[in-house]
């Protein structure tokens, strides 16, 4: 039986969606960043393990990053991604946002 | 090269512009415009969560009582609304698009423009009973 070849990725779709996760990616340091300050407001002679801390963040991110577009690539071009992985950024977002509240009544 | 000349016209037999020729599962194009609609969406939750957080811990302590969280905590709860509409919205238009069916109206924009002129008037509030 022959099968349709797959359309060329017009308006290159898939690298736009790449780049959006990476952007959420960063969203995310960005926000955990922000409520890290609180539990731990780092001082001046802090630089190398803040640096150590984000170069650490980048490295995680990579790998969860390529393990999410691995497993895409084993499912075929016309799958998305299982709901679970949506399910799963919602309720991270809601935890940090459940953190923040948390944060906002121990205030110094 | 014309863009999109290789692909089936929208319409076309054994297409309707959503579903893709293979299978139930929506044209490809459509299903990464959706996830990233999604990721848009969080990412707006994530800088709603961060100012609110941003409001609460490393503002100046303010006149008004209670002003930093009266700030933060409407921001961080509209994240909060926004990342959980954000899911129901991207699995609602992923089921449309299987059915082929129009895509549901999202009240999000709606929901997002009241609730940042709110918090803007409650930082003017702010401003003004602490300027009083």
């Amino acid at each position: 039986m022959a099968t349709t070849p797959d359309p060329p990725d017009v308006g290159l779709a898939a690298e736009r969606t790449v780049l959006a996760w990476n952007r959420s990616g960063l969203a995310v340091v960005v926000c955990v960043a922000v409520l890290l300050r609180h539990v731990w407001p780092l001082q001046g002679t802090d630089h190398e393990v803040a640096l150590g801390l984000i170069g650490a963040a980048v490295i995680v991110w990579s790998l969860v990053f390529a393990v999410l577009m691995l497993s895409r690539g084993k499912r075929g071009p016309y799958v998305s991604h299982p709901e679970n992985v949506f399910r799963l950024i919602t309720a991270g977002t809601l935890l940090l946002a459940l953190v923040g509240v948390v944060a906002s009544f121990t205030a110094p | 090269m014309v863009a999109g000349a290789d692909m089936p016209p929208s319409g076309a037999p054994g297409t309707d512009g959503i579903r893709s020729q293979r299978d139930d599962e929506p044209d490809v194009r459509f299903t990464y415009a959706n996830e990233r609609t999604f990721l848009a969406w969080n990412r707006t939750a994530l800088a709603l969560i961060a100012t609110g957080v941003a409001a609460t811990q490393l503002l100046p302590k303010l006149q008004v009582e209670w002003g930093r969280r009266l700030l933060g905590l409407p921001l961080i709860a509209l994240g909060a609304v926004v990342a959980a509409e954000s899911l129901r919205q991207w699995r609602a238009n992923q089921r449309a698009m299987r059915r082929g069916e129009p895509l549901p109206r999202s009240w999000m924009p709606l929901v997002l423009t009241i609730g940042i002129v709110a918090i803007g008037a409650i930082a003017v509030a702010i401003a003004a009973l602490g300027s009083g």
